[in-house]
């Protein structure tokens, strides 16, 4: 965190003598706010889902963003963001049991009762420029935002949720990877913002727009079959912490794909 | 005791017009406004929009009496408050005891009337269905004599009693839309008939206006005198053949090359087409008040009711004024022509003189900047460029196609030779006028910058020295078997010269070479120690480094703000509808911001706007109406900042007053069609060297928010503000 406020410092300080002529509003090139980005759970759950309909509820990232204007049309963004949504509410994993490599890999099914879905927790860093339409002055107008963002996911779910189907049918705890039910991945994505911001009593800004982001869960999507992990169908893998990286990945692809959002942000200086 | 009264008011007359005259013979002051603002000068367009509206009650034509109210109120108010109309001036006085004769009879009707003159070269008046009549100065610098003029008042006058204004803007309407009682049929069969309904509301006006003079006691066989001087409106004020003496000297002989021998007649066709003219030509206009000239008592009638003397001196002062606003107006041929038909009557007038040498300066700045190709336009927001050429001389009639042929025909070095030659001797004779000697070193610095023309380009003896010496010469050499090559080369170069006009310009300057004065002040432009305007140069620097011009530092610390243009448009079915209303309210929000956006900068101002003005404000007034002439005349030149502005003296006055030589502009034109277009601009004069400083636009789809403008304000005066780098 020191290294980033020193970054920004840099920034700032190397902006004001390369960009003299930036004016940016009555002055002010730098604002700090929050945002939130906002979409429908069409794809996926959220995380206090209380059945397999995903159609309900909104996921939503809440941000701080820091933004200063280092040319006459750009600004440098920087922002941090938290998302908390929810992963695989009923889900087969398979898992390699016993040594004997001749045996099939056992089915186990992760079935939360109460219903939950496990939960994904990510802190996402993003940093990015907004470009501002031809004609208008930056932190005014409408621009295009490019941005990379790096996600740090971490996921957790109650491991005595997990049952092996018996050949009697019956179900059977097994715990999923002898684990307590925690992992931590990284991901990142980059994202395209169309959006608008306003000035309001020469120190408000309002920002509103919607964001595509492509994260590298596209990749899961390429290697597997789309949109498959959301009923009892399996994975090929074995190795269940790779199988839930990809579920982690694909369900922050999902969840980063579209977005709305709107900010508000104080003119600082 | 009435023949003692009218002695001593002739007695008097004589003496003023004496006066004038004598004044005249010296100088002459441009007039200006004088006394209190009247009180329709200081209502706001929406004021009486307002107030009119609510008159017009919700009968037929509601929408387009309201519509037509509020563009006329807003176009009057435009009108009034541009500086271009005179307040208690002479001609205005004038032309106010002439319409008090006229409607002697009728001082209801009078007491309705606001008759005022305002500076305009063209030949024409007009009159708004509010009792506004505007009289310009061309038209009364043309004008034979008072009778004229009270008959052109009473036509305006006609106007106003039959609200043809109104009525031709309804009708219009109706025409457009196919419902008009007065003429249906294909498009094209509407738009003629708009011109129809318009020229019958001409002659409606013309066989009024002759009846209510009928009424007065002022002549009626002059009436088609007036039609005469509309008729032939197109030519100058006067007809004086142009002399090639004007410009010669004994040094200076203009080869016969150069001057028309016969210059074409002035064509009378008073029957041209007029299907397309909001006016019927003048034949049918003679012909239609025709069978109403005649009176029987015209022996008792007079061609002057108020003064002969006073409509004489008037009308020089019109002529005099004339000239200044055809340099305003960028036409400088009709400039000089004008000057030079006053000056042969007063020869030594400084005003008349600096008219031709400024007229003739603009002309030489353009054509050398022709020869050089100097690009006037550039990319980075430049204002465009508006070149200036002389129109073509064989569409000109009359004595004054001569001085177009001749300037036209003349080499751009030659033409700055004769400027410069004119000038120098001006200021000479006026050695203590300024704009005379600026004028000097500019010729000076075209002829060596642009035309690239040294001393030793000029000969120090004259033509007729020369052939004599070749004479004495030609037999000294019969002996002087010696002579080398290059001497006997430049001898015959020399000789060449001598028998030729070609070279004339060579030998233009014999007197002024032995003129101390002339020689230093030709050899410290020449050596580049006098160098133009300060902004030119840096902008020229900047643009090597290839900086935009709109983002230039300027590091100006005062400016003069003045009143921003503003103006919202909404497009439905290609019609074009001017809110007016929310472009004067946003037009004050804008001007709002620029003292916001200043002061946030510390940037000082000064506002030089007729916002909010009493009508103890006239110096206000006159000085709002110098820089709107200024900026006017400027914006004509484009991006040609080496032209002089006719009213270059009186800004210096006005910087001085002001503590500032730098004029800001800014406006926003909003239009509302499928998608908004936001267009905001912001121009920077240097009053003092006319250039633009500053001209930057910006464009964007999307509405003008309050926000987005303030940035732009701030952003250009950042830029007008901070200081560039050492």
């Amino acid at each position: 965190m020191k290294n980033l406020k020193c970054a920004v410092l840099l920034l700032c300080l190397s902006s004001g003598y390369s960009f003299a002529q930036v004016s940016g509003y009555l002055g002010k090139r730098f604002s700090i706010g929050y945002s939130n980005y906002f979409m429908a759970a069409g794809f996926g759950p959220v995380a206090n889902a209380e059945s397999n309909e995903f159609l309900t509820g909104i996921n939503s990232t809440h941000c701080v963003n820091m933004e200063y204007t280092i040319a006459k049309r750009i600004n440098f963004c920087l922002s941090l963001q938290t998302l908390k949504t929810g992963v695989n509410p009923t889900k087969n994993y398979q898992k390699q049991i016993s040594s004997p490599d001749y045996l099939p890999p056992l089915t186990l099914t992760y079935s939360p009762k109460p219903y939950l879905p496990m939960q994904l927790r990510t802190i996402n860093i993003g940093l990015g420029c907004k470009f501002f339409h031809f004609g208008t002055l930056a932190p005014i107008g409408k621009y295009n935002k490019l941005e990379f963002l790096l996600f740090l996911s971490h996921l957790t779910y109650d491991p005595n949720n997990s049952f092996q189907s018996s050949a009697s049918g019956q179900s059977v705890y097994t715990p999923l990877n002898g684990d307590a039910g925690d992992y931590q991945f990284k991901s990142f994505a980059l994202a395209y913002t169309v959006g608008r911001s306003r000035v309001f009593w020469d120190k408000i800004v309002l920002d509103y727009g919607l964001r595509l982001a492509i994260s590298n869960g596209i990749f899961t999507y390429m290697g597997n079959a789309l949109w498959d992990d959301t009923g009892n169908s399996s994975y090929g893998s074995t190795d269940i912490t790779k199988a839930m990286r990809q579920d982690v990945n694909k369900r922050i692809f999902r969840e980063q794909l579209v977005n709305f959002h709107i900010g508000i942000s104080f003119l600082a200086f | 005791m009435f023949t003692k009264k009218i002695t001593f008011v002739a007695v008097m007359a004589l003496l003023f017009f004496n006066k004038t005259n004598a004044q005249l013979s010296v100088d002459y002051t441009p007039i200006k406004s004088t006394g209190a603002i009247p009180s329709e000068f200081l209502k706001s367009a929406k004021e009486m929009s307002e107030a009119e509206i609510k008159t017009i009650g919700y009968g037929k034509d509601h929408t387009a009496k309201t519509q037509f109210a509020v563009q006329q109120n807003y176009f009057l108010q435009d009108l009034l408050i541009n500086g271009d109309v005179l307040i208690n001036d002479p001609l205005s006085n004038y032309v106010n005891k002439v319409a008090d004769e006229l409607l002697k009879n009728n001082p209801t009707l009078r007491q309705q009337l606001h008759i005022y003159v305002i500076k305009t070269p063209e030949v024409n008046a007009h009159a708004f269905d509010k009792g506004f009549i505007f009289i310009n100065v061309g038209l009364i610098a043309q004008l034979e004599n008072e009778a004229q003029l009270a008959y052109i008042l009473a036509h305006e006058i006609t106007h106003v009693v039959k609200k043809h204004s109104i009525t031709e803007y309804i009708e219009n309407i109706k025409l457009e839309n196919n419902n008009s009682d007065y003429d249906k049929g294909s498009e094209e069969e509407r738009r003629l008939a708009k011109y129809r309904f318009s020229k019958e509301q001409e002659t409606e006006a013309d066989v009024e206006g002759l009846n209510m003079l009928k009424e007065s006691n002022y002549s009626i066989k002059t009436v088609n005198g007036a039609f005469d001087v509309l008729q032939y409106s197109y030519l100058p004020f006067e007809l004086v053949d142009f002399k090639k003496t004007f410009f010669e000297d004994k040094n200076l002989i203009l080869p016969d090359t150069l001057f028309l021998k016969k210059t074409a007649e002035v064509k009378s066709n008073e029957d041209y087409d007029d299907t397309k003219s909001t006016h019927p030509n003048i034949r049918k206009r003679r012909g239609a008040i025709e069978p109403d000239l005649k009176v029987e008592d015209e022996s008792t009638r007079k061609k002057y009711l108020v003064s002969e003397e006073l409509f004489k001196s008037n009308r020089e002062t019109a002529r005099f004024e004339l000239c200044n606003l055809y340099l305003s107006n960028r036409d400088y041929m009709n400039a000089v022509y004008a000057a030079y038909i006053l000056l042969e009557k007063y020869p030594d007038n400084l005003y008349l003189k600096k008219i031709v040498a400024k007229g003739l300066y603009n002309v030489s700045v353009n054509k050398s900047k022709e020869k050089t190709g100097v690009k006037l336009n550039t990319e980075d927001g430049n204002m465009q460029s508006k070149r200036y050429s002389i129109p073509d001389y064989n569409k000109i009639e009359g004595p004054s196609q001569r001085l177009y042929y001749l300037l036209d025909n003349m080499a751009d070095k030659e033409l700055n030779v004769v400027a410069l030659k004119y000038t120098y001797k001006a200021h000479k004779k006026f050695p203590n006028d300024n704009t005379l000697s600026t004028l000097t070193d500019s010729l000076f610095s075209e002829l060596t910058n642009s035309n690239e023309l040294f001393l030793n380009d000029f000969s120090k003896k004259s033509k007729a020295d020369l052939k004599a010496k070749d004479t004495v010469k030609v037999k000294e050499e019969v002996a002087d078997a010696e002579e080398s090559k290059y001497s006997k080369i430049k001898k015959l170069q020399e000789k060449a010269d001598i028998e030729t006009d070609e070279n004339f310009i060579r030998y233009a300057l014999v007197d002024e070479l032995k003129d101390n004065e002339f020689v230093k002040r030709y050899t410290t432009i020449a050596r580049g120690l006098t160098k133009k305007a300060d902004d030119s140069n840096a902008y020229q620097h900047n643009k090597k480094t290839k900086e935009k011009k709109e983002d230039r530092l300027l590091g100006i610390d005062k400016v003069i703000f003045i009143d921003p243009y503003y103006m919202r448009v909404k497009y439905e079915e290609g019609v074009q509808y001017n809110n007016f209303f929310e472009s004067e309210e946003k037009a004050a929000v804008l001007a709002g911001i620029e003292s916001k956006c200043a002061n946030q900068l510390k940037l000082q101002y000064v506002t030089l706007s007729t916002k909010g003005i009493t009508s103890a404000d006239m110096d206000k007034y006159n000085d709002n109406a110098l820089m709107n002439e200024w900026i006017g005349e400027r914006l004509k030149h484009g991006s040609n900042s080496d032209e002089v502005e006719a009213n270059s003296e009186s800004i210096k006055q006005l910087i001085d007053k002001l503590g500032t030589k730098y004029v800001a502009w800014s406006g926003v034109y909003n239009q509302k069609g499928r998608s908004y277009r936001n267009t905001y601009f912001f121009i920077l004069f240097n009053l003092e060297s006319g250039n633009v400083m500053k001209y930057e636009t910006r464009t964007t789809k999307s509405k003008d928010h309050s926000d987005l403008i303030t940035s732009y304000v701030y952003n250009s005066l950042m830029h007008v503000v901070k200081k560039p780098k050492e």
